[in-house]
């Protein structure tokens, strides 16, 4: 009798963890490797066939099409510059140098990857509309209301992610000389 | 109590185990992988243009809004496909994915031969085969052509083109639209 429970605890255990191992990693990916500058994250090595398990089993729960080596790379963040989880509910001031790449695009998604509602069908910062001051470095702001500048509105509640995709750029590939700087989130007024 | 510590070891190793054969089945059990997303798109055998509003518009988690996209499902288990697209020099990309959705193969416009690209997809007994004929016949080829063996006899194709501005879109769209994407002339 105890024998018996003893089989089925260890059967339990084992399933237990090894099932949460997996929930976990594939929803949240591995908590080291891949490149990380501040709050962002990118994965350089899902824009090609030799995709880690980790990487292909988290691909295939998002359903995402990540982009190829040499065409892009997405870095995403979920945290401002101090950690905090980014919030619909407040603003939020992106500024920095971008490391060389052809162009950049910025742009909000709910944490699942939808869009979020866009009155003005202004989705996505880049590059090309980018508002450059002399001696400044790019900025992007964002807020629920309009701002002055170079705005990407947010709407809704709760928690969103930020998506910084370059293009045709060497960071992320083994041809980058050094670790780039990208924007930093800095959080503004909540309300 | 060496008994539990036995079956504790036990319990451990045999996480292990069950960690790493439920995440190499995830792929494989995911329903909602990139290509089966595509499907309500009517995009077998010919580019159709991801939607920009609605439902559609998140056909494709975290897709790019800057960019306007067309995508096209390819089966190259009889024929192999061509892909015949225009890259406008704002930024337009052609990116080959295999059926689970990992990308093999990416061009961008710099690639591009007057503004054009054109890639066939072949499966590796295809491959095989065109090349034992290539060495017949001459080499005298109108344009230089691109041949690359896809992993899987089923994959999509993604067309991007970069939008400078939101009033680039609707003629951005006309050129997604005008890709070509098809079993390969005999």
């Amino acid at each position: 009798m105890r024998l018996t429970l003893l089989i089925l605890l260890t059967l339990g255990v084992a399933a237990a963890l090894g099932l949460g191992a997996t929930w976990s990693t594939v929803e949240r990916g591995l908590p080291v490797g891949g490149l990380v500058i501040g709050p962002w994250r990118a994965d350089p090595g899902v824009g090609g066939l030799g995709a880690n398990p980790y990487q292909r089993a988290a691909l295939a729960r998002r359903g995402e099409a990540p982009l190829a080596y040499g065409d892009g790379l997405a870095f995403v963040a979920a945290t401002d510059q101090e950690g905090r989880p980014l919030s619909l509910a407040c603003d939020y001031t992106l500024t920095g140098d971008m490391p060389a790449a052809r162009l950049w695009t910025l742009a909000a998604f709910l944490p699942d990857g939808r869009r979020m509602a866009n009155p003005l069908g202004r989705f996505a910062a880049t590059s090309a509309e980018a508002v450059r001051m002399a001696d400044r470095p790019a900025s992007v702001i964002l807020s629920r209301e309009a701002r002055a500048g170079d705005w990407l509105p947010l709407s809704g509640e709760g928690p969103f992610v930020l998506r910084l995709n370059l293009y045709e750029t060497a960071v992320g590939t083994p041809l980058a000389r050094s670790k780039p700087t990208l924007f930093t989130i800095a959080r503004g007024a909540c309300r | 109590m060496i008994r539990l510590a036995y079956a504790l070891a036990l319990a451990l190793a045999l996480a292990g185990l069950v960690h790493v054969a439920s995440l190499l089945a995830v792929p494989r059990f995911a329903e909602r992988g990139p290509y089966e997303r595509l499907a309500t798109l009517n995009a077998d055998g010919s580019f159709a243009a991801l939607p920009d509003e609605g439902e559609g518009a998140d056909a494709l988690p975290f897709r790019d809004p800057a960019f306007v996209e067309a995508a096209c499902r390819y089966d190259v288990s009889e024929r192999p496909a061509t892909v015949t697209a225009a890259l406008p020099p704002s930024y337009g990309a052609v990116a080959f994915h295999t059926l689970e959705g990992l990308p093999f193969y990416a061009l961008t416009d710099r690639a591009a031969t007057d503004g054009r690209v054109e890639v066939t997809v072949l499966n590796a007994a295809q491959a095989e085969k065109a090349e034992a004929e290539e060495l017949e016949e001459d080499a005298a080829a109108p344009r230089p052509r691109i041949r690359i063996v896809s992993p899987t006899d089923r994959g999509f194709v993604l067309l991007r083109l970069f939008a400078p501005a939101p009033s680039a879109r609707p003629g951005l769209v006309a050129t997604a639209l005008s890709a070509r994407c098809g079993p390969a002339a005999p």
